[in-house]
């Protein structure tokens, strides 16, 4: 029992990979460079000899990925929130492979903290710029006394609600799936654990991408209507 | 049994930060690689398509316009001629009625003509007959000369003649 304990929490803590001027670099930044260097290869192989009259297999594949990808953003994004379907897709996928990268044994970035948190900083960034860049400043500090003068308070502390949910929602998630997970490994490691990670990988981890930037999107819509 | 002391929600900045830059790097990344390479040839071969329907669709109008203008233009021939061929009838049927008016009018010189040579053939003809009577006439009268008998009969034969 001691040792499963000090076993789990050895998987569960975020270490560190290595240290660059007293700065320690997390593991969860170093597999977030892993993921970001698949991604960037798989786009670039997409993305390269694209022809308009004669398209390859894989440009028609890689039209499809992202006009299905656009489809997707602009539908949750809205008519004016259209130009933030790029990062709201990129969002889509790195979360997409972050939250699956437990699959091939290496641990989830979205399990520590600062990633999440980082990402919903920069929702937070983006939604708020975003009510900024469609109603003007003044605008946009009008917004947080509507519906009514009352709810002002309300929605200036949105601000900092809706990205702690975002950032505290994605991490439990991703964290309960792993610890669940690490427990099944530990009890039996064989068989078992496939099935369920099948569930808590595959499907969480892709729901919970989804998710995010859903309402990411439905926060930018809401900011740019 | 000890406590175990996990710290879940141990915040560091720089690694809050360095999340933030690898997204931005990834985002520029992805859109440099992926998502505006394949937008811009999405739009450019539906701007083609787009074009390509605007050409055929002007080539249509222009083709159009033109059979309406051909069939205009057949029809201002088919006018032509017909009023040709009403022109051309009408001057042929004039150099006819002149042609007949001439043949006609020359026939009937002709016609004349003959008749004229033919009463000075006649009038020469009974002329010469006359001048062969008398001669005749005066043969027999010498032979009468001789032969008085017959002198009644030789009147009676110049009187039936100058009738």
């Amino acid at each position: 029992m001691e040792e499963f304990v000090q076993d789990l929490v050895s998987q569960l803590n975020v270490e560190t990979v290595f240290t660059i001027f007293h700065f320690k670099i997390f593991e969860s930044v170093v597999v977030t460079w892993i993921i970001m260097l698949i991604m960037v290869l798989i786009a670039a192989w997409l993305g390269h000899g694209l022809s308009v009259q004669h398209p390859s297999r894989r440009q028609a594949a890689a039209e499809v990925i992202v006009t299905k990808l656009d489809a997707l953003t602009e539908g949750m994004l809205g008519a004016k929130g259209k130009q933030y379907s790029g990062y709201i897709a990129t969002v889509l996928l790195f979360l997409g492979f972050a939250n699956l990268i437990g699959i091939i044994g290496l641990k989830p970035p979205t399990k520590d903290i600062n990633v999440t948190a980082g990402l919903a900083i920069m929702s937070i960034v983006l939604i708020e710029a975003a009510g900024v860049h469609a109603r003007g400043v003044k605008g946009w500090l009008k917004s947080f006394a509507q519906p009514i003068a009352i709810v002002t308070p309300i929605n200036i502390l949105e601000v900092f609600i809706r990205p702690l949910s975002l950032c505290m929602r994605l991490f439990g998630n991703v964290l309960g799936a792993f610890v669940i997970m690490e427990m099944i490994k530990l009890v039996c490691p064989a068989i078992i654990p496939a099935i369920f990670s099948l569930y808590f990988d595959i499907f969480d981890g892709l729901i919970q991408a989804y998710v995010f930037v859903f309402l990411t999107s439905l926060y930018i819509a809401d900011a740019t209507e | 049994m000890d406590t175990v002391n996990v710290d879940l929600l141990h915040f560091d900045v720089f690694n809050l930060i360095c999340t933030i830059i690898n997204l931005l790097v990834l985002y520029w990344l992805m859109m440099k690689f992926l998502f505006k390479p394949i937008r811009k040839v999405i739009a450019q071969r539906n701007a083609e398509i787009d074009a390509t329907y605007q050409d055929i669709k002007t080539k249509t109008e222009e083709a159009q316009s033109k059979n309406k203008e051909a069939d205009a233009r057949l029809a201002e021939i088919e006018q032509n001629r017909k009023e040709a061929v009403r022109k051309a009838k009408r001057e042929a049927n004039e150099v006819y009625d002149s042609i007949i008016a001439d043949a006609k009018k020359q026939s009937d010189e002709i016609l004349e003509e003959a008749r004229h040579d033919t009463k000075l053939v006649i009038m020469e003809e009974k002329q010469k007959a006359k001048e062969e009577i008398s001669t005749m006439i005066e043969d027999a009268s010498l032979k009468i000369s001789n032969e008085k008998s017959d002198q009644e009969l030789y009147d009676k034969f110049l009187k039936e003649m100058d009738e």
